[in-house]
């Protein structure tokens, strides 16, 4: 497969993926129904979107709008953590997002717009682009806003499609969750002992990007519930699990709920659409390509997809040109 | 709640048939329109209402009938579909003139017993989304673009954008915008 039709095959998986995902929280956009028990990160999704979704200006708006209606049920701190921590981002980008939801939510966006500063020094540069990575080219009208954040664009206008209600779980539950529980760690917490057998304090730090106080104290509060119970490990710290899962699956009529490590998914994915972005790369052999995606999956990918807990990723061994394939199959 | 456009249209043709409503023609540009023909798979669902059209002949869907709307508001509650799902708001563009040949270029879908469904045609889409461009640019560019259109269909496009708007200043701005799109040719014989 040569480089270019593996990475416009890797392009089109990315957008699939990302439609197929924001469609699932609340876009009106082309998507079929499916039965995936999926739960959705939203503050990951925004994240890599701030930065894939410059691709795809349709989608970038629509997310916009989708955030003008939905951004109360978004934690800031965490995606202030997220951004931080994410290996594949922009910030920039972010931070025009955040300013532009800080127009009708400015109590607790504009907190979060100067975590994500735009770079003043340098010149505006097009906010989209197309699959080459050229720069949008013909911008009738620019939008002042995002000139303020670096970015030249046209007027931004709300399209009006979103609607207030979020789709049915499972992709919504975390948001569905958050306005029953509140926007806080216990949420994430919960989702993921819902969804792991048994977790150390660390490996909720490590997947809901909250600080290990913050869990600690959820913990400690759960188990005093009754809801979660402790077990030593000895020496090695408590495991935690649900006392009983299966009420709180029937609690939340769901059957088998699974709550990917997104972050870890996504920054493997924004590694290999980086890579692929080589331009060297259209002028080197096949051979060499496979080598260096061989070397990139062992060096840093492998790590990520194991880590993501997706199944068709999560594996010792993967021939990374099948990545786009296995990318269609997720929802 | 996700849901495919022609579940949603189904549903539509089936409140048509519960309310004894007449025989409706909809005449459809925008996402749903790229959709259907598959010209740009990833847009939004919304079903832009240009025309309505009655023995073959194009009628202005300014107001919509009272019994499409609530029909209409029917599904999108049952599909918690935004309120403008089904929305005529292209019909402007009806009544300031459609390019020559539009309702010959018409892909006609038979939704149901009281629904039937014409898409505008690529050619069309390519007018439309030049004129569109031209004003707004965006994602309007890249839906241009990805309809590749030829030179011959860009300059017919042209030739019909200007007569949607007459002034020397868009004259020019349409030529400005070929030219940075890379169409030079397409500009210079404006």
């Amino acid at each position: 497969m040569s480089v270019k039709k593996f990475r416009n095959s890797l392009f089109e998986s990315i957008l699939d993926l990302l439609w197929k995902q924001w469609t699932a929280l609340g876009i009106p956009g082309q998507a079929a129904l499916h039965a995936s028990e999926n739960i959705l990160d939203p503050e990951v999704l925004l994240v890599f979107s701030a930065g894939y979704a410059r691709y795809d200006q349709r989608l970038y708006d629509l997310i916009l709008d989708w955030l003008k209606i939905h951004s109360s049920q978004l934690n800031l701190q965490r995606l202030k953590a997220i951004n931080a921590k994410a290996e594949w981002k922009d910030s920039a980008s972010l931070g025009y997002i955040c300013a532009v939801i800080a127009e009708t939510e400015p109590a607790r966006w504009k907190k979060a717009v100067v975590n994500f500063s735009p770079p003043q020094e340098k010149d505006a540069v097009p906010l989209f682009r197309d699959r080459n990575n050229v720069p949008e080219k013909y911008i009738p009208r620019h939008d002042h806003l995002a000139l303020r954040y670096g970015f030249v664009r046209n007027i931004h206008q709300d399209s009006a499609k979103i609607t207030g209600l979020l789709p049915p779980k499972p992709a919504t539950l975390l948001l569905q969750m958050r306005g029953l529980l509140g926007i806080s760690a216990r949420v994430e917490t919960i989702l993921i002992l819902l969804t792991s057998p048994i977790c150390k304090v660390q490996d909720i730090v490590e997947r809901s990007n909250f600080t290990w106080k913050s869990i600690q104290d959820v913990l400690a509060e759960l188990v005093h519930g009754g809801f979660v119970s402790s077990l030593d490990s000895g020496g090695h710290g408590k495991l935690y699990y649900l006392t009983d899962r299966q009420k709180m699956l029937n609690f939340l009529d769901l059957h088998t709920p699974v709550f990917w490590n997104w972050l870890k998914l996504y920054e493997a994915i924004g590694l290999l659409w980086d890579a692929c972005s080589n331009p060297y790369w259209e002028k080197v052999s096949d051979e060499t390509i496979q080598n260096e995606l061989h070397d990139l999956y062992r060096k840093k990918l492998q790590k990520k997809l194991l880590a993501s807990g997706c199944p068709s990723m999560a594996k010792t061994s993967l021939d990374i040109r099948e990545f786009p394939k296995l990318l269609q199959k997720i929802s | 709640m996700t849901y495919t456009l022609n579940h949603a249209l189904k549903l539509l043709n089936e409140q048509l048939i519960l309310v004894a409503a007449p025989q409706t023609e909809l005449v459809v540009c925008g996402g749903s329109a790229l959709i259907a023909l598959s010209l740009v798979p990833r847009t939004t669902q919304d079903v832009d209402i240009i025309a309505m059209m009655a023995e073959g002949e194009l009628l202005d869907s300014e107001p919509l009938p009272a019994y499409l709307v609530t029909a209409a508001e029917k599904v999108g509650q049952s599909l918690a579909l935004p309120g403008n799902w089904l929305n005529n708001g292209p019909a402007s563009q009806f009544r300031m003139g459609l390019p020559a040949g539009f309702v010959e270029r018409l892909h006609t879908t038979v939704i149901g017993e009281k629904l039937v469904v014409h898409y505008i045609d690529r050619l069309d889409q390519i007018f439309f989304k030049t004129f569109a461009s031209v004003d707004r640019g965006g994602y309007h560019v890249s839906d241009l673009k990805q309809l590749a259109p030829s030179e011959e269909e860009l300059l017919a496009a042209a030739k019909w954008c200007l007569t949607q708007d007459v002034s020397g200043d868009f004259r020019e701005i349409l030529k400005d915008m070929f030219k940075q799109l890379g169409w030079s040719n397409v500009s210079e014989k404006i």
